[in-house]
């Protein structure tokens, strides 16, 4: 073997197969990470009948109460499809959802503009997920909270493969 | 149905945006692809959507992105067919070692770091239904790819194309693509196979058996495209709507083995017959159309999935910083390394570094297919397209710096790089 090969070779086993080596001990180390649980997809949202004015009176008007999450680990976008002009920016810490409503237009509750937040819980009921908690208007004390309860709908969440 | 004239409209301005912003990228010494790119964030909620809403609501309603997806998906597969047409693998069977060394570091390179970095990122942009080995591997293989076709626009313009240099940032895109396609289709495989009731083997078996068919068996059928073509200096426009019904039909044939409609349009491309003129003649009749109006929808398409919105607060910011740091030390710093310890100078390896840093129209294609498979997050699919950007667009005033002049020119070997289509992408 000539000195030019024998260079290539040291230069190779020390710059791509000893990095491989390292990629697989990183895969190996990776694999006892746990993420954000996964609440991305589409949820139909059911709003406690009885509670449906002040503050909740909007979400009674959401067509078919669908709502949409759209999650990037422990931050969510949550937004009402077909409702461009109304989204909603949260945080997942375990199992509590926390959110406010975010609007170009005021939402209008019992006092004027409304500014909504979403306190909730999610949790697995059978084989789906259920979000569950209450929606409360913080420019409003004597406003009532309304309780919520969403779930999954879709079957499976078709997702990047476990 | 399709709303005809919302459709239209969206083609209308997406491509009048991609056309302005690219002529004024161009203003700017950058390639034309980089400001369409550009473009297409700006058409989304980035700006459009952010500045203007209820305009963009209205030119984009959520119903017809179905549409718009479609045909923007259509370009791709051609895209990538013509991207396959000029891999030559002849050119990489005589890589020199230095060759051979700098290809396999600036994939490993990048690779690794990727996947070091996904131990931080997957707890803090991920969730638990994507296991840390897809999100990592596709982490790696996404910051590995290197944009073909941007890096051989950048090397023609600077008449770089038959310098040592040239040659061998050439040589080693290549290299990286076939490979990092080659991950990335083992990634989509393994995280479709998650949701199939068909053992993994089998449709391993199926691509494997797929792609020995089309190299031993189709790839000499294809000669006669080439043998028509030197007899009678054409291809009848039977000829070449049979050659794009191949594209179509590989690329039909892979998605249903479950991998992607792209990868077969890309494979057939590469198994194509690479006779310089054969290959300038193919992709001069299908370019105009795929890269002056179904490409420009492509980056419309993924600015409408790219929303800087997300990124918000100091943290999301530093993990996209990161994210581009680690993209530029692993494809530029590995390369450059590679190159340095093959014996090339200073400035000639970091030149070469920087070319194997752009990422470009290749970068987000292998991210929109990562969104769709949704092995990452909205999130960090903007910070990726950010980090594809950036390094796409740091390319020319980075060789402006380091490599002022021209390198050391090589053997006037023609290259089969046809260099209207090259011309046109860029």
């Amino acid at each position: 073997m000539s000195g030019r090969s024998r260079n290539f070779v040291f230069a190779y086993a020390f710059l791509v197969a000893l990095p491989l080596i390292g990629l697989a001990g990183v895969l190996k180390t990776g694999r006892g990470l746990t993420a954000p649980r996964a609440i991305d997809g589409l949820w139909a949202f059911q709003i406690d009948a009885g509670a449906q004015t002040g503050c909740s009176g909007f979400f009674a008007s959401i067509p078919d109460k669908v709502i949409s999450i759209s999650q990037s680990g422990k931050s969510f976008l949550l937004s009402i499809p077909g409702e461009p002009r109304i989204a909603a920016t949260g945080t997942l810490e375990g199992n509590a959802i926390r959110a406010t409503v975010t609007s170009r237009e005021s939402l209008q509750s019992c006092s004027g503009p409304a500014q909504l937040r979403l306190v909730a819980n999610v949790e697995k009921e059978a084989d789906s997920s259920v979000i569950s908690g209450q929606l409360s208007d913080a420019t409003c004390s004597s406003c009532a909270s309304a309780v919520f309860k969403a779930t999954r709908k879709e079957d499976a969440p078709r997702k990047g493969g476990r | 149905m399709p709303n005809l004239f919302t459709l239209v409209l969206q083609i209308t301005v997406i491509l009048a945006v991609c056309r302005v912003t690219g002529s004024l990228f161009q203003r700017f010494h950058q390639p034309r692809v980089v400001g369409e790119m550009f473009a297409g964030i700006l058409l989304g909620p980035s700006l459009l959507g952010w500045i203007a809403p209820h305009f963009s609501a209205y030119l984009f309603p959520s119903g017809s992105l179905g549409f718009l997806n479609a045909l923007s998906q259509v370009g791709v597969v051609i895209f990538m067919f013509l991207v396959g047409l000029e891999i030559d693998p002849k050119e990489l069977k005589h890589e020199s070692h230095s060759a051979v060394l700098v290809s396999h570091v600036s994939i490993t390179a990048p690779f690794v770091l990727a996947s070091l970095l996904a131990l931080f990122l997957y707890p803090r942009l991920s969730d638990d239904s994507v296991s840390f080995t897809n999100f990592a591997l596709f982490m790696g293989a996404a910051m590995s790819i290197t944009a073909f076709p941007v890096l051989a626009r950048i090397l023609q313009e600077r008449d770089m194309m038959k310098t040592k240099l040239g040659s061998l940032a050439i040589a080693c895109a290549a290299v990286d693509d076939v490979t990092g396609w080659c991950i990335l289709a083992y990634i989509v495989v393994l995280i479709r196979a998650a949701h199939k009731t068909t053992p993994i083997w089998i449709t391993l078996a199926g691509i494997v058996l797929f792609a020995a068919i089309m190299i031993y068996g189709v790839r000499f059928l294809l000669r006669e495209f080439e043998h028509t073509f030197r007899k009678h200096g054409a291809i009848s426009e039977n000829g070449m709507a049979f050659l794009i019904l191949l594209a179509l039909g590989s690329a039909l044939c892979t998605e249903r083995l479950g991998i992607h409609l792209l990868f077969g349009s890309f494979l057939m491309g590469a198994i194509m017959p690479k006779e310089p003129r054969f290959v300038r003649y193919v992709v001069e009749r299908l370019e105009t159309i795929t890269i002056a109006l179904l490409l420009p929808l492509f980056f419309a398409f993924t600015g409408l999935r790219t929303n800087v919105g997300l990124l918000k607060g100091p943290g999301m910011w530093f993990y996209c910083g990161l994210i581009i740091s680690v993209a530029a030390l692993g494809k530029l710093g590995g390369s450059m390394a590679a190159a340095r310890l093959s014996g090339m100078g200073w400035r000639e390896a970091a030149g070469l570094g920087t070319l194997m840093n752009t990422r470009g129209l290749m970068g987000l294609v292998i991210l929109d297919i990562g969104l769709d498979v949704k092995v990452i997050s909205p999130a960090l699919f903007t910070m990726m397209v950010i980090m594809a950007l950036f390094t796409t667009f740091m390319a020319v005033p980075v060789l402006d710096l380091i490599c002022p002049d021209q390198a050391e020119p090589v053997s006037a070997k023609p290259t089969s790089l046809p260099t209207a289509v090259l011309q046109e992408i860029a």
